[in-house]
């Protein structure tokens, strides 16, 4: 299966080969295979250590909490993110969920796969953040399911995306404060009984493609401990800061 | 890319080297061998290599491919098959290509399954005569009529039309009587051919009985690929006017087809993979029913890869589409890289994706629009320049602006052509109501281009640029271009460069050229026509053909001259006043400079003649007449002397006869010499047996070779070692038995236009050298 699909993408590779960058158009050079040329990878919004050891928000020392996780706590046990929420990594991810370019996906899964190796997590399995299935319908597809599969075949992790369900379809979370955005996710998520048996001491690794105030992650998270799960892990695209 | 490039490497090379494909096989064997020993290290390589060999052997391979009725060729044969593809049906014949099942030549039946072209012509002549009963696709015939194989080219550098129905697979056409033609069975109503035939009639149908008339037929070859029904001359417009890519079905078409398909999908809301499905059957669908022309295959894969791309969330490059749809064709019509359509197809698309950029910026004054569609026909009219130079030996420059005017209209008009068939076939009164605006569009754009061609310098006759100035013109484009090689530092200095290189190449070629005489005596039908080039290059046209129902000057003689190089003439000699010899002279004087004419005025000028001499007197072409005793210097130790007529015996041979006032002409070159004898007949050739002072090497046969010629004291008297008769189909039975006999009892070599096509002649070092086409 997964053999299958290596011999598809580089079939279709050779017809939808990259070979400009996708910020800047230029000719990329060789073994650019995430898409972006040495020049935009420069500029590009890397969050650096020393982070927040929670949440990765920049801070000003090593080992320390930002103010925000001091004053919330977050139901997660660590959430990691490549960049901060700029600009052009907003224009990115609006090209990669809504302008219909899936095969972004696997630029931004390269660089959130780096950022996993560099960690120290011991993950037994990915679980991207599911879509209500109304919105799958509407949309096409999960991105995160899609940064999720990627992460699974590059490192070699299962990735489960049955066993996380949101069961109700939820407004969208853009233009609510931290507190409605909690709120509008209570009891959004659940996971079938017969999976609660797979997440028993397993340490999670959440996909998701943008962390806000955490709270879509938070709200996962809780629904996995309470199944049983060892740690939860988020890793995410883009981070608000 | 780079598969591509060396594929077609491969196929070019097959096409100019002949190949064994026998040997070709241990070679790759050996390369993928070495490819297995290397592994990773070369693979890329080796891969290429393996690649280029495989082009090779597609082209040897079909090369190779012989004639299966070739035995029978110039008899009487029976047939019988189905005819696939779209029948080309005019008032006055049908064409259908036609699949074979059996043949029966002297009553012995050969299985032989073979395509063939047959033509049907109505059973009487004259000219209300018309086709009564067409075929459908799919119908089994049976027809009986005249096998031969298809000629290649007649004329030096003229249209190989053999080549062309081979690449199509044609090898054998059948001209009959339409009563020589039975149906004998319908074919199974269920094939795809059939299907595609079905709604290929009815939409025809539809566009007949909505729209009809001019913008019918124009409908109908824009959008259903039949652009055998526009007339000659509106499709001349289009071309002069550099549109004519909009009457063959292209990128531009399905382009618009696909807008209007994602229209409709959206409107249907239709789920992803549904809606790629949907397009991609109709795509298909539709690329067959027209006939899958190369332009119409590469624009349809294209379209297929965007959309399959858009459907997985992937950006298509575009110069690797256009790649990918050229392997594809190749790989499985490789001969299609000789097709003009398919050249110019690829390299407008390339012209258009590599320099849209560089010349938008060139107008970035302009507002974004404009600029963007500027480019867009700048680059596509660029790109095509050298190819339409060299095939077609137009430039138009007012095409860019005819482009900007049209393209627009055109995609309202393809757009609502399309719905316009759609809507037919359910109601028709809904389409005649359609009609009327596309009617209306349809105008619009005859009148655009109606509006170009009157415009000065609208477009001008070039010569054949060489295939040298063409590498050096696409190099330059490459330079300019998006895709500028990394190792050029300094674009501008290389293109100077690259001109200095084409200048210096020129002048080498022309030094080194040799200086020799040539003559051709071209095929232009019945009727005469010779070109005379001096060693020191001056060029003199002795007579253009002419033959009723066809266009000699302007299909066959100006092409001829332009694509070997000749923009300009020295002389134009015209032999007597009959159309056979001046018809064809009339496009040339007009499109040509042309320094002088040479004629003996006529006993009685006819319309042509004036026509001819009202534009010798407009251009301002120095006249000479012609009289018995002239010698002309034509060019370094090149003379022509003038032989007859002398007025007073010509006034008593004349008696009515043009061909009597013919000008008899002896052409010598050093020891070479040659005798033009226009159409003279008995008496004049007593005349001039009678005092004959030289002997000529190569005579040209009178009047065509007919037996009221030819007499055996004349040929005595010039006693030529080879003779040239200038005739084709005739009435008139030239050349005659006689004549031939004659000329053979004599031991002379005769070489005639009907058999042998084209005979080029050319005298060097004191030697002869003779050719012909055929």
């Amino acid at each position: 299966m997964i053999k299958a699909r290596l011999l598809l993408d580089a079939v279709l590779d050779i017809l939808y080969p990259r070979i400009n960058c996708i910020l800047c158009d230029k000719p990329l050079e060789k073994g650019a295979a995430h898409g972006i040329c040495n020049h935009c990878t420069d500029t590009l919004p890397f969050i650096y250590p020393p982070r927040c050891t929670v949440c990765s928000k920049p801070t000003e020392a090593e080992n320390l909490m930002c103010k925000e996780c001091r004053l919330h706590g977050h139901d997660y046990d660590q959430a990691l993110a490549v960049f901060e929420y700029s600009i052009t990594i907003r224009e990115l991810i609006h090209r990669y969920k809504y302008g219909g370019e899936y095969s972004l996906s696997r630029t931004l899964g390269y660089f959130m796969s780096e950022l996993l190796k560099q960690s120290t997590w011991q993950v037994d399995m990915i679980i991207p953040v599911p879509l209500h299935k109304n919105r799958l319908k509407s949309r096409g597809f999960n991105q995160s399911a899609l940064l999720g599969e990627y992460l699974s075949r590059r490192n070699g992790i299962p990735c489960e995306q049955e066993i996380l369900i949101r069961s109700v379809d939820t407004k969208t979370q853009t233009g609510f404060n931290r507190y409605s955005r909690a709120v509008n996710l209570k009891n959004a998520f659940t996971i079938a009984k017969s999976d609660e048996i797979k997440l028993k001491n397993r340490n999670i690794l959440l996909v998701d493609d943008v962390h806000t105030t955490g709270a879509t992650a938070d709200s996962c998270s809780k629904v996995l401990h309470r199944a049983g799960a060892n740690k939860v892990y988020v890793l995410t695209t883009a981070l608000v800061l | 890319m780079w598969f591509l490039a060396v594929y077609a490497a491969g196929i070019v090379f097959s096409i100019c080297f002949p190949v064994k494909p026998i040997y070709l096989l241990p070679v790759m064997t050996a390369i993928a061998a070495a490819g297995v020993l290397f592994r990773k290290k070369a693979l890329f390589h080796i891969l290429l290599a393996l690649i280029l060999l495989f082009g090779c052997l597609r082209g040897a391979v079909f090369k190779e491919r012989s004639n299966p009725l070739a035995p029978f060729s110039g008899m009487e044969i029976s047939l019988q098959g189905v005819v696939t593809g779209a029948p080309q049906i005019e008032e006055d014949r049908a064409i259908y290509v036609i699949q074979s099942t059996a043949v029966k030549v002297d009553d012995l039946i050969y299985p032989i399954r073979t395509r063939i072209k047959v033509s049907v012509y109505p059973d009487a002549f004259g000219k209300e005569t018309k086709i009564h009963n067409t075929y459908k696709t799919g119908d089994l015939l049976q027809v009986t009529g005249t096998v031969k194989e298809p000629s290649g080219p007649r004329n030096p550098k003229g249209f190989d039309y053999g080549s062309y129905l081979k690449r199509r697979g044609i090898y054998n056409i059948v001209s009959a009587k339409e009563r020589n033609t039975a149906l004998i069975g319908k074919g199974s109503s269920l094939s795809l051919d059939r299907i595609l035939a079905m709604f290929r009639d009815g939409s025809s149908e539809v566009l007949e009985q909505a729209v009809g008339g001019r913008e019918g037929n124009f409908l109908k070859a824009v959008l259903l690929g039949q652009r055998w029904l526009i007339e000659p001359e509106s499709e001349d417009a289009f071309t002069r006017t550099g549109l004519a890519h909009i009457l063959a079905i292209s990128g531009l078409h399905i382009g618009y087809l696909v807008v209007l398909l994602s229209i409709i999908q959206s409107v249907l809301r239709l789920r992803k993979g549904t809606a790629l499905l949907f397009q991609a059957v109709i795509l298909i669908f539709y690329c067959l029913m027209t006939g899958a022309s190369p332009s119409v295959v590469r624009a349809v894969i294209m379209s297929l890869i965007y959309l399959t791309g858009k459907a997985l969330g992937r950006k298509s490059d575009l110069i690797n589409s256009i790649a990918t749809a050229a392997f594809l064709i190749l790989l499985i019509r490789p001969m299609d890289i000789q097709e003009i359509s398919f050249q110019l197809s690829f390299i407008s698309v390339c012209s258009i994706a590599l320099l849209h950029q560089p010349i938008q910026k060139a107008f970035k004054f302009l507002p974004k629009k404009i600029s963007s569609l500027i480019a867009a026909g700048l680059s596509a009219q660029l790109g095509t320049l050298p190819l339409t130079a060299y095939y077609f030996n137009l430039v138009s420059p007012v095409s860019v602006l005819a482009n900007i005017l049209v393209l627009p209209v055109l995609g309202v008009v393809t757009a609502g052509g399309f719905l316009l068939i759609l809507s037919g076939m359910v109601f028709l009164p809904a389409a005649a109501i359609a009609a009327i605006p596309i009617r209306f569009l349809c105008r619009l754009i005859f009148m655009v281009t109606d509006f170009a061609m009157g415009l000065p310098f609208s477009f001008f006759r070039v010569v054949s640029p060489s295939v040298f100035a063409i590498i050096i013109a696409y190099l330059l484009l490459w330079i300019i271009s998006r895709e500028r090689p990394a190792f050029i530092r300094h674009p501008s200095l290389v293109c100077m460069m690259l001109i200095a290189v084409f200048l210096a190449g020129k002048l080498l070629s022309g030094l080194t050229a040799p200086r020799e005489l040539k003559i051709v005596f071209l095929d232009v039908g019945q009727g005469d026509c010779c070109f005379i080039q001096t060693p020191d290059g001056k060029n003199i046209l002795l007579d253009g053909g002419g033959q009723a129902g066809t266009e000699v000057g302007e299909d066959i003689l100006l092409p001829f001259l332009l694509k070997n190089g000749i923009a300009s003439l020295d002389l134009v000699v015209m032999s007597h006043g009959h159309d056979d010899h001046i018809s064809g002279l009339l496009c040339v004087l007009d499109q040509l400079k042309t320094a002088a004419f040479m004629e003996y005025p006529p006993g009685e000028a006819s319309p042509v003649y004036l026509e001819l001499k009202k534009i010798v007197s407009e251009k301002g072409i120095q006249v000479f007449m012609a009289d018995k005793g002239q010698s002309y210097c034509i060019g370094k130790e090149t003379w022509l002397h003038v032989l007859y007529p002398e007025e007073k015996i010509a006034s008593t041979l004349y008696q009515g006869n043009e061909n009597n006032l013919s000008l008899v002409l002896l052409l010598e070159c050093g020891d070479a010499s040659v005798l033009f004898t226009g159409d003279i007949e008995k008496g004049v050739e007593y005349f001039l047996s009678k005092r004959m002072e030289k002997q000529a090497c190569i005579l040209k046969v009178p009047h065509h070779g007919s037996n009221s010629s030819s007499t055996e004291a004349f040929l005595d008297a010039v006693s030529p070692e080879a003779a040239v008769i200038q005739s084709g189909i005739n009435f008139f039975g030239h050349p005659s038995p006689q004549t031939l006999e004659r000329l053979e009892q004599r031991n002379i070599v005769v070489y005639r236009n009907d058999l042998h096509g084209a005979v080029m002649l050319n005298y060097r070092d004191g030697k002869w050298i003779i050719r012909t086409m055929i």
